[in-house]
């Protein structure tokens, strides 16, 4: 592995510098009663100087003689922009920022929040702060689900398998990040459905096009999930319980010495459900074969799930040569019970009662940040990671189950329950991935970025069993991919417009080998493939209105699990191609605050217009992959959000998506007409939508407490699951859906101590994802947290 | 009660006066020996007519794939469109032709069956009923008995012989058999098709590994397991070392019956059915007279030798001593060509037709097709001792018809969609 070295020395490069300062402006910034805020920002607009303030509050910034205006933020409050005049000498200035509350159960903004400086930039991004969520027993889906444009199915209960989809493109074309990381490689035991709430600062959604500091092959956008940046000493523990036996733990506390910067922290969560709900089921006598009139309510008696993760990094932060420099260790992992084939319809007449997937991951991490290396006007942001994991996926069982948990040995011992060949497939993966992004500005409105990737994953496994999966992992397989970006940016009319644009070369390298279904041929597997992918984004800021236009020539290689499958239900398909799309956006949104109240509004219409695109293909109980040719989308969407007197929040946002077959002809072959040809892609929710309500009182009983109440409702319209064109009779569909939420939120000692109780589907509504396999019902939680600055 | 109703609705027809049919229907003379009870009471009848209902399992679509069970009012032309026409399946189907009845077959959340019959004049879903293995060989004994084998594909769990009663769509029996595994040189018996006459049942095996590679490491002699029948007891295993295993994987074409109860064998011996190595021994033919439960000594035929290099994929008896045979070539030494006749669309298409007269053992090709990529089981129906058939590849989909007389093949209706799974015929009265 040469190219990690490479980086590792680009790193110690940027790390012997240190940076010098002066001081000619000094202040203090506080809120409105008067308590100093530590770790605020400071920037003189248009200006290199920027600095965050110390454990006082307390700021100094050098600059010459002249005019500028200073913005001063900190998350959580409102930003103020304040016009100046530094004269020689020392001026002095000091803010006060008022409060910015965060709305509770919706994506709310009001005064310019961190987040609202991301959506200003040009990309069609959405940010979602996630402070407000922390006390809630939700996870990363239940927060992105929110968001327009943004459709998340799951097959089952805690842990099961989901699909999340970002303007009607889905899955793996969609990339998720943790801290700008890619999030696939740190494997099931870390995804969006089980990353705590309470370890979250904000998520980024990038519809369509993204930037190059998220160097990697995304075809329909990005979600960037930012970890605690806190910089300060805090514990945040929670323990939350729910129904079906779900205990869900989080522990997140940080160290910092204030003068050198040191600092130690633990990121770390535990959840465990044995997701034992019921479903109706029509039963199955096998010596008569037929099936009761009348569904009987089973339980899930093979569907536990259990993953946990620590994340334990050292190092400096804020300090004077690095604002961050830290390396770490992460364990996680993860056990999961497969009841039934997620590919059946319906829920399946045979359930599994052994059938196991476990996987347990260490990763090391190091990371770097620096703005204004060497006093100069670059920016320096990396990092590198190295993930080492073991996985097994277990169908070795002698028995039949019903759905009883009755099991009976099976006649022939030597075949297990998904296939008539039993499985033991260990696999181990080696993965190196890093990123290194300078940013330097010209001029205040001139920055150019460039970003460079590298992604090298080896695979290699063996199975007890199936000949098959011995063939195909017994030598190793390796995947590289690596992308270099480079981009452009400039401000003009007083920062009201900004352009970007950025190109991106990717390389993607495999080098494997195909096998039969006996394992006894193989044929030797290497493609290369270069491509170049390029984009622009622009916004225009005009009296609260924000205008946005974007396109990205997008690129996605093929995943590890589409390439070589997971040894269960998954067939490996090693010689996929990479996918292609061309995605447009435009958006229009509008920002107003008038005393307490505050409005956001959006709209976004959009455009992918997908080739080869990598598609799953179900045959049977079984999954391959294919590229298949063309899909085109297009989708608008729409959310608003009110705040009254602080107190009232009110939240909806709907999705209509249109994703069509975009292939003429079958085959590929001229004149044979594809019946399908701009027909609806089935089994994708094309229209769906969320409201959400909030009331929030503080200082209910006492000074420093809060009470808070809110209540959703998700709208997914009825759609089909196979073509719409084809057949004229009782066509099976999956039903409109509609799912309440509901929930109470007590703080007290300004949010030191806190309750939530809450009910997922309330009202107890049939909920399916996946075909027609029904999710839990109602469930309630309970969580507490404690949480000390 | 299916049965019930349309004795009913037959009664209420005959009594009416009957209509004309539509011109979309096909109309056959009615035989003679149509039911002379009715007759009889419906005197003012003037002319009965029997109409054809047409049907093709089409698989309609890829991601995700999707059969529909689509009415067609013509095989003979036009195109056969499951757009909006037809009836949904709810997996990957196999499409059996019952007596009035269509029985379409899948994985769905556990192997389903499920019974279609015309009522009202529509086609509509009966019942069903499901099976614990996956059933690889059937047939058709009576409009109310039909025959299913169910195999594992790996180790030497029983096979499961199923008796199934078609009218109430449920299992009648079970019996559980080992046959024909070979567990000393680590081999598992799997069944290829199944057929009754007289008093026995015939079933045609192939050996694989029983370790769950599926792979074909023996060759083998035509092999065939010979039950009581209906006692389904295991009288004995007949083999014959002039031919290798007999039919294919899926092909449930492996014991074709003609008219006098004589059951012809065919044994491909070729990659492209699935065979790998090749048998040493021919591709050929063997029968098994009526009455009579070994190989008839007298009756070989090398086919390979005879059509001058081609090698069967699948046989289709069709009356008065010939059949149409569907064949290939192949270089036994090219790996690519192993299952090659099992893509319906590809792009290098393997199979053509071919009469095979089992009376005076001459082959003669059917010229007027184009090559086709085969499937798993084989859409085939026979009217006016003409074959209809699919032919399939990556540039389309259509219906032929072979007149073997002629031993030419007629295009007939196109189909939209991927292929033609089932070719399916139900008779109304009107």
């Amino acid at each position: 592995m040469n190219r990690p070295f490479s980086l590792i020395i680009l790193f110690v490069i940027g790390l012997s510098f240190s940076l010098n300062a002066q001081n000619i402006i000094t202040g203090k910034i506080t809120d409105i009663d008067d308590v100093p805020l530590p770790g605020a920002t400071v920037v003189a607009k248009g200006t290199t100087s920027a600095t965050i303030t110390d454990e006082q509050g307390k700021y100094q910034l050098n600059l010459v003689e002249g005019s500028y205006t200073i913005v001063a933020s900190y998350l959580g409050f409102k930003s103020i922009t304040k016009k100046i005049q530094v004269t020689s000498g020392t001026n002095n200035f000091t803010f006060k920022l008022e409060e910015d509350f965060m709305a509770l159960d919706a994506v709310v903004v009001s005064g310019k929040s961190d987040a609202q400086i991301l959506r200003e930039q040009a990309y069609a991004v959405e940010v979602v702060e996630t402070e407000g969520f922390k006390n809630l027993s939700t996870n990363g889906n239940d927060i992105l689900a929110k968001i327009p444009g943004v459709n998340i199915r799951q097959s089952g209960g805690v842990g099961s398998d989901f699909s999340l989809s970002l303007n009607g493109l889905s899955g793996n074309q969609v990339r998720v990040f943790i801290d700008g990381i890619p999030m696939d490689y740190f494997g099931s035991s870390l995804s969006l459905n089980n990353f705590s709430a309470n370890l979250l600062q904000s998520i980024e959604v990038y519809k369509g096009v993204v930037p190059i500091h998220l160097s990697s092959d995304a075809l329909g956008g990005a979600i960037n999930i930012v970890t605690d940046q806190n910089s300060d000493s805090f514990l945040d523990f929670s323990y939350g319980l729910g129904s079906y036996q779900t205990h869900i733990a989080s522990l997140n506390t940080q160290y910092r010495n204030k003068k050198s910067g040191f600092a130690v922290r633990l990121k770390s969560f535990y959840n465990t459900s044995q997701n034992n709900y019921k479903v109706p089921i029509k039963l199955v006598n096998f010596e008569t074969g037929k099936e009761d009139e009348e569904a009987t309510n089973v339980e899930h008696f093979h569907d536990a799930y259990n993953s946990k993760m620590a994340w334990l990094e050292t190092g400096f932060l804020k300090s004077s040569f690095a604002d961050k420099l830290m390396v770490g260790v992460m364990y996680s992992d993860n056990y999961d019970e497969v009841q039934q084939p997620a590919n059946a319809i319906g829920e399946a007449k045979i359930p599994y009662g052994e059938v196991t997937s476990e996987e347990q991951k260490v990763i090391g991490t190091f990371s770097f940040k620096k703005n204004r290396i060497f006093n100069t006007k670059l920016n320096l942001n990396a990092y590198m990671v190295g993930v080492f994991s073991e996985s097994n996926n277990i169908d070795i069982s002698d028995y039949t189950y019903d759905w009883f948990g009755n099991r009976e040995l099976r006649d022939d011992t030597s075949v297990g329950e998904i296939e008539n060949r039993k499985t033991y497939l260990r696999l181990h993966t080696d993965n190196y991935l890093g990123n290194l992004n300078g940013e330097y500005e010209i001029n205040e409105n001139n920055n150019i970025a460039a970003n460079y990737s590298l992604n090298a994953l080896t695979i290699q496994g063996n199975d007890d069993f199936k000949e098959e999966n011995n063939t195909q992992f017994s030598d190793p397989s390796d995947v590289t991919k690596q992308v270099m970006a480079f981009s452009y940016t400039n401000a003009a009319f007083d920062n009201k417009l900004k352009n970007t644009i950025f190109t991106k070369f990717y390389n993607y390298d495999i080098s494997s080998l195909i096998t039969n279904y006996s394992g006894t041929e193989t044929e030797p597997l290497n493609i290369e493939r270069k491509n170049t992918g390029f984009g622009i984004s622009s916004t225009y800021l005009w009296n609260g209105f924000q205008i946005k236009a974007s396109f990205e020539n997008a690129i996605r290689f093929p995943e590890v699990s589409e390439l070589f499958g997971d040894g269960l239900n998954i067939e490996p398909s090693p010689s996929l191609l990479p996918e292609k799309s061309n995605n447009y956006n435009v958006g229009v949104s509008f920002n107003n605050n008038f005393g307490n109240s505050s409005l956001r509004l959006s709209a976004n219409g959009y455009i992918r217009d997908a080739e080869d695109f990598i598609l799953p293909v179900v045959e049977g109980i079984k999954v391959y992959h294919i590229n298949n040719c063309k899909v085109l989308a297009k989708g608008v969407d729409f959310s608003a959000n009110y705040v009254a007197a602080k107190k009232f929040f009110f939240a909806l946002s709907a999705t209509y998506l249109d994703l069509r077959d975009n292939n003429e002809w079958l085959n590929g072959v001229e004149g044979n007409s594809n019946s399908q040809y701009k027909v609806r892609v089935p089994n994708v929710p094309y229209f769906f939508s969320n409201g959400s309500i909030s009331y929030r009182q503080p200082n209910l009983f006492k000074n420093e407490d809060s009470f808070t109440f809110s209540i959703s409702e998700n709208y997914v319209h009825e759609f089909f699951y196979t073509w719409e064109n084809l057949g004229s009779s009782e066509k099976p569909s999956i039903p409109q859906q509609w799912v309440t939420n509901a929930e109470v939120v007590y703080s007290m000692n300004d949010q030191k101590y806190n309750v939530s109780v809450g009910v997922a589907n309330l009202l107890n509504a049939d909920v399916y994802d996946n075909y027609q396999q029904l999710r839990p019902g109602r469930t309630f939680n309970l969580k507490l947290r404690y949480f000390i600055n | 009660m299916k049965k019930n109703d349309l004795k009913l609705l037959f009664c209420l027809f005959l009594s009416l006066a009957i209509f004309s049919c539509s011109d979309d229907d096909t109309e056959i003379e009615v035989n003679d020996d149509v039911d002379n009870v009715e007759e009889d009471e419906t005197e003012e009848v003037a002319e009965t007519t029997l109409v054809a209902n047409y049907f093709v399992g089409i698989e309609a679509a890829t991601d995700p794939t999707i059969d529909i069970l689509t009415p067609a009012t013509s095989l003979d032309e036009g195109t056969i469109s499951p757009v909006g026409n037809g009836i949904e399946q709810p997996a990957w189907m196999t499409f059996f032709q019952g007596e009035n009845q269509i029985i379409v077959g899948g994985y769905t959340s556990a192997p389903e069956f499920t019974s279609y019959a015309m009522v009202d004049g529509e086609l509509t879903e009966g019942e069903s009923f499901f099976t614990s293995q996956t059933v690889y060989a059937s047939t058709i004994i009576d409009e109310s008995t039909m025959i299913m084998i169910g195999a594992p594909r790996e180790g030497y769990a029983d096979k499961n012989i199923y008796i199934i009663d078609t009218e109430t769509m449920s299992i009648a029996t079970t019996v559980a058999s080992d046959f024909g595994n070979d567990e000393n040189n680590g081999y598992l018996a799997f069944p290829t098709d199944v057929n009754v006459t007289g008093d026995h049942m015939f079933v045609s095996y192939y050996y694989i590994a029983a370790d769950g590679s599926f792979a074909t490491p023996t060759e083998q002699n035509a092999s065939v397991a010979v039950f009581t029948y209906p006692g389904l007891e295991l009288e004995k295993i007949i083999e014959d070392e002039r031919a290798p295993n007999i039919g294919r994987y899926y092909s449930l074409t492996g014991l074709e019956e003609d008219e006098n109860g004589n059951i012809y064998t065919y044994s491909p011996s070729s990659l492209a059915c699935g065979y790998a190595p090749v048998p040493t021994t021919n591709s050929g033919i063997l029968r098994i007279n009526n009455g009579e439960t070994e190989f008839d000594a007298d009756f070989y035929i090398d086919f390979e030798t005879l059509s001058g290099g081609y090698k069967l994929n699948d046989l289709y008896y069709v009356g008065n001593g010939k059949a149409v045979v569907r064949v290939l070539q192949e270089d036994e030494e090219n790996a690519d060509y192993l299952w090659a006749t099992y893509a319906p669309n590809s792009s290098v298409p393997l199979l053509s037709y071919g009469i095979l007269d089992l009376t005076t053992e001459t082959y003669t090709a059917v010229s007027g097709a184009p090559l086709s990529g085969g499937g798993w089981d084989a859409a085939k129906y026979i009217e006016d001792g003409k074959l209809f058939v699919n032919i399939s590849s990556a540039t389309g989909a259509s219906i032929y018809s072979i007149d073997p007389e002629t031993a030419t093949a007629t295009e007939a209706a196109a189909i939209e969609g991927n292929y033609a799974k089932g070719i399916l015929q139900i008779t109304t009265e009107e």
